[in-house]
């Protein structure tokens, strides 16, 4: 189902109404609170919680009047929204109406999507949840989760246009219902619906949103000693990084100057979900490729604190693509069957003769990338397959094919392992 | 609790049998509550009643907190036009409320009052009606009745029950009522 893709006569297709600030909301103001529903604005409380005095937006939800109370500078980041106007309620109808049913069918992405769609796609991303997996209970029965989610979205829907068009809730759910599940001899459009929602990043919560100041990046809290991420790092990274080792001097006279922009280049959350990929990217093959350019694109949304990384991504990609191919190379000729396994055991590669020479061989290849740091490494070979376009996948992978077709079963398993994890 | 009023004259039995079938879809007593006339606010000019004033100007029975009231009637019922038509109206409910109307004016022609086959048509549209007052929304399963009334597989399955995640919900939202 895509999400990003617009048609029709509006390509703008964010979600409008959006509300920034506490100040764009007055008392007896009805608004939607994403995944709660509809709630009337209360007006301004000021409480005082572990000794700080903090200012809430009071609100009640409609349906059961729950009181709800949202920090001032939170609400732009929780999705806060005016209630549907008619144009959007036209769009939410033509979309529920059209013809146009193609349902995800990998579980996994329906899921992250239907969770970003309703928590930040508007009334036309509750809509879009909702036609998706009607679409989808057509082909087979819905799993319990989904259908759970099915009934939630149709409740905050109804519960939307109830407000958004002043009838009662069961005729807006007939009105749903019609456009949705049209009565027999009801000939649809048979066109794409004009808009489909657009997800698009909120802004950060206060307390991680705010820019720090410069040398506060080196400071941080000086706890990395004492809780040891710096050794864990070093010691996950120790095996990834092929040629590191031999360079590990170098690497260190350059670390001062290069410390700064591996800082900088470090990503924050997106970096736990890159770590077991990374073990698994040394072989480069089309079928991870794929996973890969996906969080790539999931790490996107996530919008300031991904951007150091993009930069980081796009800087390495020439360097990825000479490494790939040097290492590519070696191995459909002769070292076919062991550099599956050297890339993913470096110790081990000491001790295999075989192994040490594909060692040896990705030696010029650091040189050629101009004697990066250690996290500079560790850096490059992450952001390298996130970054590579689809011309460089394709090459990666055409070159990594004879490799794959000629590795033994074990090391073929190995990587498949590695996938999975 | 539930009450059934009927607004019009039903044959015997059919009253009984609506009452037989609520009780095994909810679990819930059912009783019918006697007779009472349709409100005439709710008459529009072609002979049709408004179901949401339907709703609001029908006179009542006693009820007690939790209880929920059915009104029968052959009277055509309509609602507001929506942004894509009119829907058919087979009856309407106050989501999470405590009243409901179905109506069997809509129901095939081929169903003869009295009959098991009009029974069960009327006990499923009044099972979709008070599932509504439950906060039970449209269900995707074509067996179950909350299942668009309009659509054929409503017409093709007779039988009026709830699907399993309907009946669990309705269930749910029944034990947590104030009584």
């Amino acid at each position: 189902m895509p999400t990003q893709e617009t048609t029709g006569s509006s390509p703008e297709a964010e979600p409008t109404g959006a509300i920034q600030s506490a100040s764009e909301m007055k008392a007896g103001d009805r608004v939607v609170y994403p995944k709660q529903g509809v709630c009337r604005v209360l007006g301004l409380e000021s409480k005082e919680i572990a000794g700080q005095r903090l200012e809430f937006v009071s609100m009640s939800r409609e349906e059961d009047n729950a009181t709800i109370l949202v920090p001032v500078p939170k609400v732009a980041s929780i999705g806060l929204r005016k209630v549907a106007d008619t144009v959007e309620l036209a769009d939410v109808f033509d979309l529920l109406a059209s013809s146009f049913d193609d349902p995800e069918l990998d579980w996994k992405v329906r899921h992250r999507l239907h969770g970003d769609l309703l928590a930040a796609g508007g009334i036309l991303g509750v809509a879009e949840v909702l036609k998706a997996l009607q679409g989808l209970a057509n082909l087979r029965p819905l799993p319990q989760k989904e259908r759970e989610r099915y009934d939630m979205a149709r409740h905050l829907l109804v519960a939307e246009v109830t407000v958004a068009l002043g009838v009662p809730p069961a005729t807006a759910e007939d009105f749903i219902d019609l456009a949705l599940l049209p009565p027999p001899g009801t000939v649809r459009p048979a066109s794409k619906p004009r808009r489909l929602a657009v997800v698009t990043p909120r802004p950060k919560p206060f307390a991680r949103a705010r820019p720090r100041a410069e040398g506060e990046e080196e400071e941080e809290l000086g706890l990395e000693d004492e809780l040891g991420f710096e050794e864990e790092e070093e010691e996950a990274v120790g095996p990834e990084v092929e040629g590191a080792e031999e360079h590990e001097g170098e690497a260190e006279e350059e670390a001062p100057k290069a410390a700064a922009p591996a800082r900088a280049k470090k990503p924050t959350r997106a970096k736990a979900p890159a770590k077991p990929k990374a073990k698994t990217a040394a072989p480069a093959s089309a079928a991870e490729a794929k996973p890969k350019a996906g969080a790539a694109k999931k790490a996107a949304p996530s919008g300031e604190e991904t951007a150091p990384e993009t930069i980081a991504a796009e800087e390495a990609k020439p360097k990825a693509k000479a490494a790939a191919a040097k290492k590519a190379a070696p191995a459909t000729k002769e070292e076919a069957p062991k550099a599956g396994a050297v890339k993913k055991a470096a110790p081990a590669a000491e001790e295999a003769t075989p192994k040490a020479r594909a060692a040896k061989k990705a030696e010029p290849a650091a040189e050629a990338e101009g004697k990066p740091s250690r996290k500079g490494a560790t850096t490059t070979k992450k952001a390298a397959p996130e970054s590579g376009t689809a011309a460089a996948r394709k090459a990666s992978a055409k070159k990594a094919a004879p490799a794959a077709k000629a590795a033994p079963k074990g090391a073929a398993k190995k990587r498949k392992s590695g996938e999975e994890a | 609790m539930i009450r059934v009023v009927n607004l019009d004259p039903f044959h015997e039995g059919d009253v009984d049998a609506v009452c037989k079938f609520l009780f095994q879809a909810f679990g819930l007593g059912c009783e019918p509550a006697g007779r009472l006339p349709l409100p005439e606010e709710a008459r529009r000019d072609d002979g049709s009643y408004d179901a949401a004033l339907l709703l609001e100007e029908a006179e009542s029975v006693k009820l007690v907190a939790d209880d929920k009231l059915l009104y029968l009637t052959h009277a055509n019922l309509v609602q507001p036009e929506g942004p894509v038509g009119r829907p058919p109206t087979y009856g309407l409910a106050l989501l999470n409320g405590n009243r409901a109307v179905a109506s069997c004016a809509n129901f095939p022609k081929s169903l003869e009052e009295g009959s098991d086959e009009f029974r069960k048509r009327l006990a499923k549209q009044a099972v979709r009606e008070i599932g509504r007052t439950w906060e039970l929304h449209t269900c995707i399963d074509p067996k179950c009745s909350m299942h668009p009334s309009w659509s054929e597989a409503f017409e093709t399955h007779v039988e009026p029950a709830l699907c399993n995640f309907c009946r669990e919900k309705s269930e749910e939202r029944i034990r947590m009522a104030k009584t």
